[in-house]
């Protein structure tokens, strides 16, 4: 059998494992990486490219038909959208690969698995097994998706993969589940017209999100005409006669029918840590995912698991960042992952960025804290782009006005939330927001306001006027 | 043509020496043979003299820093010259084995300064931790950083905090500084001399107020219908000047070889103000009625609290009464007044269970009256007779009767 020997191994092509490939090799690593499918791993092939590359064209296209000022009828080629979006994934795809090469990373096509905490085995494609050998590995094989109690055929019940790679679009669609993506492919299939009907088994939408994100977002995705069904848990699908789906749902008023053409089960992440031979090294996991420290070193020393596989968090940022980090480990220089410190990106019409705790989680805290805000309606930037629903909320800690956690409901707030993620990272408050000049008119003003709010100082907003 | 000035080797043993004290400025105007520096060893300070004149360009090293034998501390130029500084040094340096005469102008005696700072760190600190490390009186040069490019987190100022048991690192945090001027000076000046000259005794002696609040309540409709508001301290001032006036020698002060005995009572008011203590004197105290005292007392007391007050009403006190039973103080023993000769603390007015006539047993209202004077000029038996007067009149119905 073929034997080669490395610095690093990475097992997985995703951001945790190219991110710490790219920067162990800068590092001047001999570093091997190892993907059995497409370079990228879910976020570039299945998640967040994808669906935010139809996104775009899906908002795009709805604002251009409701703006006042476009005549005739608007029609969209869904085959071009989704065509698009693929020569978006496969050029970025690509350019992964080109600076991994560059960078003088060995890519190597298959499937590896643990022989000891020094030994990796790949199973190539043609058959052929190659033995590496390295000091550190970096485990970053993500999550699959669990669709349990649902089956999905592809047809009429489907996955988020099956959703991207439609090639008609249904007249009626059922989401289940009302997460980020649950909620990101309501607002998709909605902007292109669609009649969608969100399903959420909690009391709220985004339930992980502050509670006044998820009310204001439940209210403008009732506004654009999706139906919106908390406290429902979808517990059967069965294909109707007529060809369409029958879901049936349990409320707390009893049992629930309805019919849409097709249903979309987003389902739940499921740490990839089988087949790996973790077993035999005794890495430690639990519900399926990889334990780890705030290193993202797991139970084995010089073996980490970076990204979606250690269950910290299912955000390809994150999984970039600790798989730079691991890399800085190795010469005991890196920084802590602090999950609390993990910008959170829902790319809904208007978007969700928010960062650090919310509401009911300060208020578990003992230490006082305060709130300012700023809705969008006060904001003249958000005027001039006709997307004036949301708003900015930042809870800070009274006594050294810290900023403990950020929300946003606004356009590009996807974008805006790196600014408090840079202040938090950094142990800003209150007081450098509102010492710092921002450009006017922008939606990064409203980190300016907000701040000011907490003393009901705001410039542009007065209580009471805008709904705030 | 420049020149630069170097720490002079002025022993066989010196090494090193410390930069103290800089005479000349950069941008200075310095004459041949002036002093521009003092430099101190470990045996003595020396003056470092202008090697020739010209203008003070550069000065390289800042008080408090140890420089050694040769090292440069400043470079003399004309107006106007240039130069190249590397260059100069690196001659100076070359030129350490053969120095220019630069001799001490004196040997003086050893004054140590301060010790030279520790080196310089520049600090990264986040702005939370900053703020925590002042809250918590943290001292920051000695943290490690952990955060983004070794700057000092949040984490790492309470991890130090927590490692020194949360005794903060500085003994004393010095929360402002008041200069001791004004009528802080006053009060530290008059309350020293005070406590330096007058030989003081203190006499508690226990007062049932009961009748004195009941005399109060009675006659407190009339007064209200006048206008006026009596207080228990009115009262006070009231029976202390009638007490005063039939024991003189407690209303008198020491004057150098003689004791000034005086016939008129200047009641001094002990009044709390935001400035400080004050006490304002209410004039002729004894010849006033109740309601004249109450009225005046509080004319007096609204001008300190709004700062009004004139000097004419702050003069001539013949003896203070102070009352802080207000805040709860059951018994203290004030400072004498100067020049006055006593000084009466109130205590706080509060019900106790007594025993009154015949064995019974009754609630009162009780407080005490401490009396402070000075035994220099009053002794212990006549003060008593005083104090146990006031008690009287104050226990007494018919006596209360006479105040009004």
């Amino acid at each position: 059998m073929e034997e080669r020997k490395y610095d690093v191994v990475v097992l997985g092509g995703g951001p945790g494992g190219y991110g710490g490939a790219i920067h162990a090799a800068i590092k001047g690593l001999r570093v091997c990486l190892v993907e059995k499918d497409r370079m990228g791993g879910t976020c570039l092939n299945w998640g967040c490219f994808p669906t935010k590359c139809l996104l775009r064209d899906a908002q795009l296209f709805s604002e251009v038909r409701e703006s006042r000022w476009v005549e005739g009828e608007l029609k969209i080629n869904f085959q071009k959208v989704i065509e698009r979006k693929d020569n978006v994934i496969n050029s970025l795809v690509q350019g992964i690969e080109t600076v991994l090469l560059n960078r003088g990373v060995t890519i190597l096509e298959g499937d590896g698995k643990f022989l000891g905490s020094r030994d990796v085995i790949v199973e190539k494609k043609d058959g052929s097994e190659v033995k590496l050998n390295a000091e550190r590995f970096i485990i970053a094989t993500g999550a699959r998706l669990d669709f349990s109690p649902f089956r999905p055929d592809g047809e009429k019940i489907l996955t988020s993969r099956d959703a991207l790679t439609l090639t008609k679009l249904p007249k009626s669609i059922a989401v289940i589940g009302c997460g980020r993506r649950g909620v990101e492919f309501g607002s998709f299939f909605r902007s292109l017209g669609c009649n969608v009907v969100l399903v959420e088994k909690t009391e709220r939408i985004v339930p992980q999100e502050d509670i006044e994100i998820s009310h204001r977002l439940r209210r403008i995705l009732t506004n654009m005409g999706i139906k919106v069904i908390v406290n429902g848990e979808a517990v059967g699908a069965e294909i109707s006669s007529e060809g369409g789906v029958v879901l049936t749902l349990l409320t707390p008023k009893g049992e629930n029918k309805i019919e849409v053409e097709k249903a979309l089960i987003p389902g739940k992440r499921v740490g990839n840590t089988q087949n790996l031979g973790l077993e035999l090294l005794g890495i430690t996991t639990k519900d399926h995912f990889i334990e780890v420290n705030t290193k993202s070193e797991t139970s084995v020393s010089g073996i980490y698991a970076t990204g979606d596989v250690n269950g910290l968090g299912f955000f390809a940022h994150k999984a970039l960042t600790e798989g730079i980090s691991v890399v800085d480990h190795f010469t005991d220089n890196s920084l802590k992952i602090n999950t609390l410190l993990i910008p959170r990106c829902t790319y809904t019409s208007p978007e969700i960025g928010s960062i650090g705790l919310t509401q009911m989680e300060a208020e578990r805290r003992e230490e006082e804290f305060a709130i300012g805000k700023f809705p969008m309606g006060a904001s003249g930037r958000a005027a001039t782009l006709n997307q004036t629903q949301g708003v900015m909320k930042i809870i800070s800690g009274k006594k050294f006005g810290e900023i403990l956690g950020v929300h946003i409901l606004a356009p590009q707030a996807t974008e805006l939330i790196s600014l408090a993620s840079l202040a938090m990272r950094n142990e800003m408050g209150i007081e450098e927001l509102k010492a710092t000049m921002y450009g006017h008119p922008t939606l990064s003003e409203a980190f300016f306001e907000s701040a000011l709010d907490i003393g009901g100082e705001a410039i542009h907003f007065l209580k009471g006027n805008v709904e705030g | 043509m420049a020149k630069v000035i170097t720490v002079p080797r002025l022993g066989q043993t010196m090494e090193t020496a410390t930069v103290t004290t800089w005479m000349k400025q950069e941008g200075d105007i310095v004459n041949k043979g002036e002093v521009i520096c003092i430099i101190e060893t470990d045996k003595a300070s020396f003056d470092v003299e202008a090697p020739q004149s010209g203008v003070l360009v550069k000065v390289m090293a800042e008080e408090g820093s140890v420089l050694p034998v040769g090292e440069v501390l400043a470079v003399i130029a004309q107006t106007g010259e240039s130069f190249d500084l590397e260059k100069l040094i690196q001659q100076a340096k070359a030129d350490l084995e053969t120095p220019e005469a630069v001799k001490p102008a004196e040997a003086r005696t050893v004054v140590r300064g301060p010790l030279p700072p520790k080196e310089k760190r520049e600090l990264k600190v986040s702005p939370l931790a900053r703020r925590i490390a002042e809250e918590k009186g943290v001292t920051l040069e000695d943290i490690i950083g952990t955060g983004p490019g070794g700057s000092i987190t949040k984490e790492d100022v309470l991890r130090a905090w927590e490692q020194k048991g949360s005794i903060p690192t500085q003994p004393l945090i010095v929360s402002k500084k008041i200069p001791l001027k004004g009528i802080r000076k006053l009060i530290a000046d008059r309350m020293s001399l005070s406590w330096r000259t007058a030989p003081r005794v203190t006499q508690v002696m226990e007062v049932d107020m009961s009748e004195a609040i009941r005399f109060r309540e009675e006659c407190w409709s009339d007064w209200e219908a006048k206008g006026v508001r009596v207080s228990i301290n009115d009262i006070l001032i009231k029976a202390v000047s009638l007490a005063l006036m039939e024991n003189l020698e407690m209303n008198s002060s020491l004057k150098e070889n003689e004791i000034e005995v005086y016939s008129n009572v200047n009641m001094g008011i002990a009044v709390s103000a935001e400035r400080g203590l004050i006490v304002p004197v209410l004039r002729n105290a004894h010849q006033k009625t109740l309601l004249e005292i109450a009225r005046e007392s509080a004319i007096l007391i609204q001008k300190v609290r709004e700062g009004k007050i004139g000097p004419d009403e702050l003069s001539f006190g013949t003896f203070t009464i102070t009352n802080i039973g207000t805040f709860g103080i059951d018994l203290f023993t004030p400072i004498i007044n100067p020049p006055e000769s006593a000084i009466l603390g109130v205590g706080k007015l509060e019900k106790k269970v007594k025993v009154v006539d015949e064995d019974k047993i009754a609630i009162r209202s009780v407080m005490n009256l401490c009396l402070v004077f000075d035994h220099r000029v009053v002794d212990g038996a006549p003060a008593a007779r005083f104090l146990g007067r006031v008690k009287e009149i104050l226990e007494r119905p018919v006596q209360l009767k006479e105040l009004n």
